[in-house]
């Protein structure tokens, strides 16, 4: 065999060695299912939905969760009511630091249950203090200690968001009730809106979201709190899903001091306008410009 | 009369014969390959379980969101920009030696940049979803996002240095003078461009209010000094191992200007860090928590400050080692330094620039973050296949700006054979120079060369004169004076032992540019008359 054909045969031999190397390398992915269907992969962007899509697009998940649960549940897609700013104002006068917000959202919003994950914390402050480096969110004692004050801290629904600057491809975005959403079926999950959020609001699903189907809460909406898909952004929506039908945040309904005030930012007779006229009011990291739509308070 | 010229080859041959240019080495290259390969496949394979189970495989989580691939990317963002510091001398200064030895880095520029875009491809949670970022079909947040800028800047300096280096050695190929019009103007693009990549890539960060840490003016900058340390230090490294290698056809003078490019930018970069410490850690608000952790640690977590202190440790001893005038003469010790400042600068802008910036968090929780085993093998199995595609590149580039190519052919079989010969001995007199082999073997070589010369030049002039070629004169004159010229270089090698290098350089540049050179216009022009009918 003369030189020129056997360097031939062995480069011949080493490609295919090497491409059936890649093809074993890259054989996990055939486990993967992404989407559930081809229609679901090239699903276009929320804003570019019409209503009978979107309509279309529940009842599939409807149907796709009873197939994977078993269980029936109800996705709606309430739309902004027209004229309302949603607000949101906690005490930090009253707040025991007793979580049950944060448990609340654990379970109106169907987080994953191995990582408890909520799309709140609560922080254990000393008197005397507001700087968050000498707080701790991990403290396991009866509350209120002595000594202490709490501030619980979510999405502050920022109207100058940074995390919807930043994101590359619109999957997150401020709608007109100002609430700040994310398309779970549009981001792509480089977290870069993770890296600019200065509240620490936002999650992701760093695997598929795990929660037993009897857990599941049927209540649900699709930029809300159905349940997530793997690689995707997630975050406080003030819990859209009841509150564009007129009912309270579930961290709110779950406070047992009443700590939290909830309301229509736009309407000078609500509460949470009576707060903001009537309370010392702060905002939490104001230089940064973020403009929240959260508020802290003290009574006295 | 027919229009004569000479056949050009064409765009298949090409492809052909750049094919086997990549594919065809010693054990040596194959063991290289097969090593790189290995390791590449291990990454993709980690990869692959990484989309399957998500993100939960790597050592990231909601506090520290972004790890190593973020670091990664960062760093060789840098790597890509720093091609400039060699374009810069050859087009800006028009230094005639980094003509040829830019494509080195412009070469890594490439390899650079798809380590960079395989990066962030890897950090997506949902790669699947990649076309929602291509415009027109997905939704580009342009220009609002700093992403979408980056994405932009970098695509589109890896087309530019494409361009620039697929259009010079097609020309080399195909034996054209490249024209100007078609490669100057991307060429100064391409050295703003590269300033660009790396200032946007540091605006990702600095753009974030919440982040004090990145908040910084200085940060750009910082990005730019490190990243002209650490890539002019791997194009010095990789200079030299072609060297050694023998398949380096370029000068010594590459390297001498590389090196005083990174005495400098070392020192800057320390200057900076040193003023970055300072501001932060004098005041000391709580904005310096980060660097505070980064340096000392914070509240009982240390994971940063050891490599920290070897980032430090690793440039303050290579800036000092650049600074000493015998450095040049010890490549040993030359590539030693540089490796110490490429990784000294990998972890100061992975494990010191990235991954501080979120710890401690925006709520300022101090949560740690470690790599996972699955980062590693992606990241080394990205950097493998970074080495993979500059290795073949280089590969295909080397010998067509160094050797013989079908498009240097006058049309006549013989002619064209003797050329041939004539680079192969030339650069193989360069290398045996450079590499400081025993004189008896030089002179072997010299006087082969010598005497190949005359026969060649004997019968070429000869063909001439049986063609009643009405040039022969001033070719004969051409060809007397590269004989002279090659006599006075044979008598330097007899008389001067030191200035070998010298030589080696002399050798190099004047008599394969005026070979190059003198095929390609003059003898082309006896071959095009040759070739026409006698009438
Ligand atoms: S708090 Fe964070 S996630 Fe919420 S709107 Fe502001 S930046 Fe976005
Ligand atoms: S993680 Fe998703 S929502 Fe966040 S910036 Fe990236 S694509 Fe946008």
């Amino acid at each position: 065999m003369s030189d020129l054909t056997r360097r031939t045969v062995l480069k011949a031999a080493g490609a295919t060695l090497g491409a059936s190397a890649f093809a074993a390398a890259i054989a996990p992915l055939t486990q993967w299912q992404p989407a559930e269907s081809v229609d679901e992969f090239l699903r276009r962007h929320y804003k570019e939905l019409t209503a009978e899509d979107l309509a279309a697009i529940c009842r599939r998940i409807e149907a796709d969760t009873k197939v994977s649960h078993g269980i029936d549940v109800h996705v709606a897609a309430p739309q902004p009511m027209p004229g309302v700013q949603f607000g949101y104002a906690l005490n930090l006068s009253i707040c025991v630091g007793c979580r049950r917000c944060a448990e609340a959202c654990h379970q109106e919003n169907n987080h994953d249950r191995t990582s408890h994950n909520s799309y709140i914390r609560v922080f254990e402050l000393d008197n005397g203090s507001i700087d968050l480096a000498t707080g701790d969110a991990t403290y396991d004692h009866p509350v209120p200690a002595k000594g202490k004050y709490y501030m619980p801290v979510q999405c502050h629904q920022c109207d100058n968001a940074p995390c919807v600057k930043v994101c590359p491809v619109e999957a997150t975005w401020k709608e007109q009730d100002g609430i700040v959403v994310v398309d779970y079926n549009w981001c792509i999950g480089c977290r870069y809106c993770e890296a600019a959020c200065p509240y620490h609001a936002r999650r992701f699903n760093w695997k598929k979201p795990e929660i037993k189907a009897e857990e599941i809460n049927p209540d649900q909406s699709y930029l809300s709190n159905r349940v997530r898909p793997q690689g995707v952004m997630e975050k406080c929506t003030f819990c859209l899903h009841r509150t564009r039908e007129g009912r309270l945040p579930a961290c709110l309904e779950a406070c047992p001091t009443g700590a939290r005030v909830f309301g229509d930012l736009a309407d000078p007779d609500s509460d949470i306008r009576w707060v903001l006229a009537n309370k010392r009011v702060f905002i939490l990291k104001d230089e940064l410009g973020t403009k929240p739509r959260f508020f802290y308070f003290f009574d006295k | 009369m027919a229009v004569i010229a000479l056949h050009r080859p064409g765009l298949l041959p090409f492809m052909r014969q750049a094919f086997s240019y990549a594919t065809d080495g010693g054990p040596l290259f194959y063991a290289w390959m097969t090593l790189l390969t290995c390791v590449a496949l291990v990454g993709v394979n980690a990869w692959a379980n990484q989309v399957v189970s998500g993100m939960q495989v790597t050592g990231m989580g909601d506090h520290v969101s972004w790890g190593l691939y973020i670091s990664n990317f960062t760093f060789f963002v840098g790597v890509a920009a720093a091609a400039v510091m060699m374009v810069i001398p050859a087009y800006l200064y028009h230094d005639h030696e980094m003509h040829d030895a830019v494509i080195v880095g412009e070469l890594l520029a490439i390899s650079a940049i798809v380590v960079c875009l395989l990066s962030v491809t890897v950090d997506l949670g949902r790669p699947d979803r990649f076309w929602h970022m291509m415009p027109g079909i997905g939704r580009f947040n342009w220009p609002i996002s700093l992403l979408t800028w980056d994405v932009i800047v970098l695509n589109g300096y890896l087309g530019l240095n494409v361009w620039i280096c697929g259009y010079l050695l097609w020309s080399r190929w195909r034996g054209t003078v490249p024209s100007p019009r078609l490669y100057l103007p991307f060429v100064f693009l391409s050295i703003i461009w590269a300033v660009s990549i790396h200032t946007v890539t540091a605006f990702l960060y600095c753009g974030l209010g919440g982040r004090p840490f990145w908040n910084t003016a200085l940060l750009a900058p910082r990005f730019l000094a490190s990243a002209f340390v650490a890539g002019p230090a791997l194009i010095i490294v990789v200079l030299l191992v072609l060297q050694r290698l023998g398949s380096y056809p370029f000068g010594d003078k590459p390297v001498r200007l590389l090196l005083r490019v990174v005495q400098i930018t070392a020192l800057i970069n320390l200057f900076m860090l040193a003023v970055e410490c300072f501001t932060a850690l004098y005041a000391g608000s709580t904005h310096a928590a980060s660097l505070r952790y980064l340096l000392f640690g914070a509240h009982g977590h240390h994971a940063l400050v050891p490599w920290m202190w070897s980032a430090i440790a690793l440039n303050v001893i290579a800036a000092g080692l650049f600074l000493w005038p015998g450095l040049i003469r010890r490549p040993g010790l030359l590539v030693t330094a540089c490796l110490m400042t490429f990784v000294g600068i990998w972890i100061e802008k992975g494990m010191g620039l990235v991954i501080p910036g979120f710890i401690p968090s925006t709520l300022h929780e101090m949560v740690e973050y470690v790599p996972s085993l699955t980062e590693w093998k992606i990241t080394l199995g990205i950097v493998a296949g970074g080495l993979i595609i500059y290795t073949l590149l280089l590969k295909i580039a080397l010998p067509l700006l160094s050797g013989w190519t079908p498009g240097l052919s006058v049309g006549v079989e013989a002619m064209d054979a003797q050329h041939r010969q004539l680079f192969d001995r030339l650069n193989a007199l360069v290398v045996a120079i450079r590499s400081g082999r025993g004189t008896t073997e030089l002179d072997r070589t010299m006087s082969f060369l010598d005497s190949y010369v005359r026969e060649h030049f004997a019968d070429e002039e000869q063909l001439m004169a049986d063609a009643g070629y009405p040039g022969l004169e001033g070719h004969r004159r051409m060809h007397a004076s590269f004989t002279a010229e090659l006599e006075s270089v044979r008598a330097g090698l007899a008389s001067l032992q030191a200035d070998r290098q010298e030589l080696a350089e002399r050798l190099h540049l004047s008599m394969r540019d005026w070979l190059l050179r003198h095929i390609q216009v003059e003898d082309r022009s006896y071959g095009v008359f040759l070739k026409q009918p006698a009438c």
